[in-house]
């Protein structure tokens, strides 16, 4: 993945480059917003972490260069700058992610592979988790390389939570995912669907499971402790 | 506990004042009328008979005998009278008499009381009746005893008498009769007249005098208001204040100005603190992740990380009310409670916790600020999940109210100290360093700038229930999405 971190402090901007190179990223590092623009210029980023509060300007500039040129870089803010209202306004001017400094290593680069995978993954029509991956072309699905068979309507659910990583399916969403297949469906048959998913990868021997949570809606996690 | 007294009102004093200033000053008057009376034998004694002449003709109008008048009969002694039907001795006839020795005799044909004393020297005998009034002591009669004989003409109903009455001392008090009468119609009178009417006009003054001093005191309990909801400091209206009350809105405004700027300062500064502490905090948590792995680099990572949601929490706790005062809106509680549960879910999976939500409506509106609403709820459920036992769930709740409830199945918090979790940098260890911080401190913050509150109970199978009550909402739905006001 290629990363641009456009940070002002020259010590963060080191550690983060380091951070992201170990985990195996391609990294470059701007201290201004006219270093950005020449960067942009010349590379296709996927990943730009963008600190709002540069010395020569608003990092929100670079924002809006980069959402009116034909890049599809994703933009991971990270600020210092977290006033109550500021996450909205941010997120409303078309970042992708947002982060508030100051954040754990392990957060950093969980985040930006979230981001990375769901780039990849518009890109690829493949969605992966731990060692399952659902080809959402041919829909087929592999668990540690194996294919596994799987049912219409229990690939739907995957496929709705695959995309859904690190964040809560809700409910509502995985029943119009379902019933959008199946008009028959009745009301527990979601429910059915998870369960019978939720053993089949079991079986199958994935590192991801599904946890429920009442009221709130399905996660998918890399390891199922709940 | 102090104990607060109702102050009372400046007019009011006034008014009461002022009645019993006019009841003393009606008391003195009272007293020297009296005096001035007593003290005045011959005015008195005039005033007496006057009235015993008026009461003797109105017994004969009514056709009654006066001489049966109680004075008469009970006092022969010293009270006396005769009524005449004209002036001239030549013509004149006696009407009524009675205990008529003190007074001249008369001649005429036929004498009807017999009571006449031919010795009698008081007055030239056998003249024309003169009205009059005059005091004389008889030679004859022993001790101080002076006679006061006052002749008078009553003309009532049509009749016309001449009477001669007369009195010695006053043995039956009835001057005291007089007295009291003068003292009615010459003091009780306006006084009860003037008195209500003075004591209305000072109260009614003073209230329009001080009306600028209740319009200030209104503004007063207004920014008092607005202290508490975080809005901006109004200057108090100087508009249609007398001049010395303009003067002190004037300074009053002064003063509200510098405060102002000086609340702006402090919140300004805490916002610029916490934004550049959060940059080097920043460096030194990546620096700490570059340290060999181990129990000590992980312990230095969580005091940093613990810093740097301190440091988060005072900004919002400097930026709340500035938020309220200016970013007010429509906020759906139910969403935010949601977004708030969805949020904290991979944390919760991260410490093996489960989070469960749990709400009939689809949707509660309040006037508030969504960020801090779900800052509140947010500080709510990390706040259970950091105190609640692995392998639990956390339940969060919203009742119509609306009402956040948030459950855990944690060790508890003991009845003495449910009141100062809400303060800032409480803590419910301080050997462990972790802990509420201001997390709570900003709750109830939140809940107040709402017009809410925050308050603690045990839950009914172990654990804790924090309950955040906002203001009432406007309208719920329920999932039916039936709007029915709440």
């Amino acid at each position: 993945m290629r990363l641009l971190i456009i940070e002002d402090n020259a010590r963060l901007a080191t550690l983060m480059v380091k951070l992201m190179a170990d985990s195996g990223h391609i990294v470059d590092a701007a201290g201004s917003i006219e270093e950005a623009r020449a960067a942009l210029s010349l590379v296709d980023y996927d990943i730009v972490l963008l600190d709002l509060s540069l010395p020569d300007g608003d990092g929100r500039d670079v924002l809006n260069a980069i959402r009116c040129s034909q890049s599809d870089a994703v933009v991971f803010v990270v600020t210092a700058r977290s006033d109550v209202v500021n996450r909205v306004q941010v997120l409303n001017a078309g970042a992708d992610d947002y982060i508030v400094k100051p954040f754990s290593d392990d957060e950093l680069i969980a985040r930006v592979r979230a981001l990375g995978r769901r780039s990849r993954q518009i890109r690829d029509n493949v969605l992966t988790a731990g060692n399952v991956r659902l080809d959402t072309g041919s829909l087929t699905l592999t668990v540690a390389g194996r294919a596994v068979a799987i049912p219409r309507r229990e690939l739907s659910v995957l496929s709705a939570l695959l995309s859904q990583q690190g964040r809560v399916l809700r409910r509502e969403k995985l029943d119009s995912a379902v019933y959008s297949l199946d008009s028959e469906v009745t009301d527990n048959a979601v429910e059915a669907a998870v369960s019978r998913l939720r053993r089949r990868l079991e079986v199958a021997g994935a590192t991801v499971g599904i946890v429920a949570m009442r009221g709130i809606g399905y996660l998918l996690t890399e390891r199922a402790t709940c | 506990m102090l104990k607060r007294t109702v102050p009372t009102s400046l007019s009011r004093i006034l008014a009461v004042r002022m009645a019993a200033v006019s009841v003393s000053v009606s008391l003195l008057l009272t007293f020297v009328f009296f005096v001035r009376y007593i003290s005045a034998t011959p005015q008195l004694r005039e005033a007496t008979l006057h009235a015993n002449a008026l009461a003797i003709a109105g017994a004969l109008v009514k056709g009654k005998n006066p001489a049966e008048l109680p004075l008469y009969r009970d006092y022969p002694q010293a009270y006396g009278f005769r009524v005449f039907d004209r002036r001239l001795l030549s013509r004149r006839r006696i009407l009524a008499s009675a205990n008529a020795r003190w007074l001249p005799a008369v001649q005429y044909a036929a004498p009807i009381d017999s009571d006449h004393d031919a010795d009698h020297d008081v007055q030239a005998v056998g003249s024309d009746l003169l009205e009059g009034f005059e005091r004389f002591r008889p030679a004859h009669l022993s001790g101080n005893h002076v006679v006061s004989l006052l002749i008078h003409r009553v003309v009532l109903s049509g009749h016309k008498y001449w009477v001669q009455v007369y009195m010695i001392g006053d043995p039956a008090w009835a001057g005291a009769g007089i007295i009291v009468g003068k003292l009615m119609s010459h003091v009780l009178f306006p006084v009860l007249f003037i008195v209500p009417a003075l004591t209305l006009a000072i109260f009614l003054t003073t209230r329009a005098a001080l009306r600028p001093l209740r319009l200030l005191s209104r503004d007063a309990n207004l920014i008092g208001a607005a202290v508490a909801r975080g809005q901006t400091l109004m200057p108090v209206s100087e508009q249609g204040m007398v001049q010395e009350f303009a003067d002190v809105a004037a300074a009053i405004n002064s003063m509200l100005e510098k405060l102002e700027r000086s609340l702006q300062q402090q919140k300004q500064f805490a916002s610029d603190a916490a934004h550049e502490l959060r940059t080097p905090l920043a460096v030194l948590l990546l620096e700490a992740s570059q340290l060999p792995h181990g129990p000590a680099r992980e312990r230095i990572k969580t005091e940093m990380e613990e810093l740097g949601r301190l440091v988060n929490e005072l900004l919002h706790f400097a930026q709340a009310e500035d938020v309220m005062a200016h970013e007010l809106d429509d906020v759906d509680v139910v969403a935010a409670a949601r977004k708030v549960c969805e949020d904290a879910v991979v944390k919760a999976i991260a410490h093996d916790r489960l989070i469960e939500f749990d709400c009939a409506a689809s949707q509660m509106i309040i006037p508030g600020n969504a960020a801090l609403i779900e800052i509140a709820i947010r500080n709510l459920v990390d706040n259970a999940l950091k105190y609640s036992h692995p392998n639990t769930t956390v339940t969060v709740k919203v009742d119509p109210g609306p009402t956040v409830i948030v459950e855990d199945c944690g060790p508890g918090i003991p009845p003495a100290q449910r009141d100062v979790v809400f303060e800032r940098f409480w803590r419910a260890d301080h050997r462990t360093g972790n802990g509420a911080g201001v997390g709570l401190a900003l709750v109830r913050r939140i809940a107040q700038l709402h017009d809410g509150s925050v308050h603690l109970e045990d839950r009914p199978n172990g654990g804790t229930r924090l309950i955040l009550g906002l203001a009432r909402s406007r309208a719920v739905r329920n999932p039916s999405q039936d709007v029915y006001v709440a």
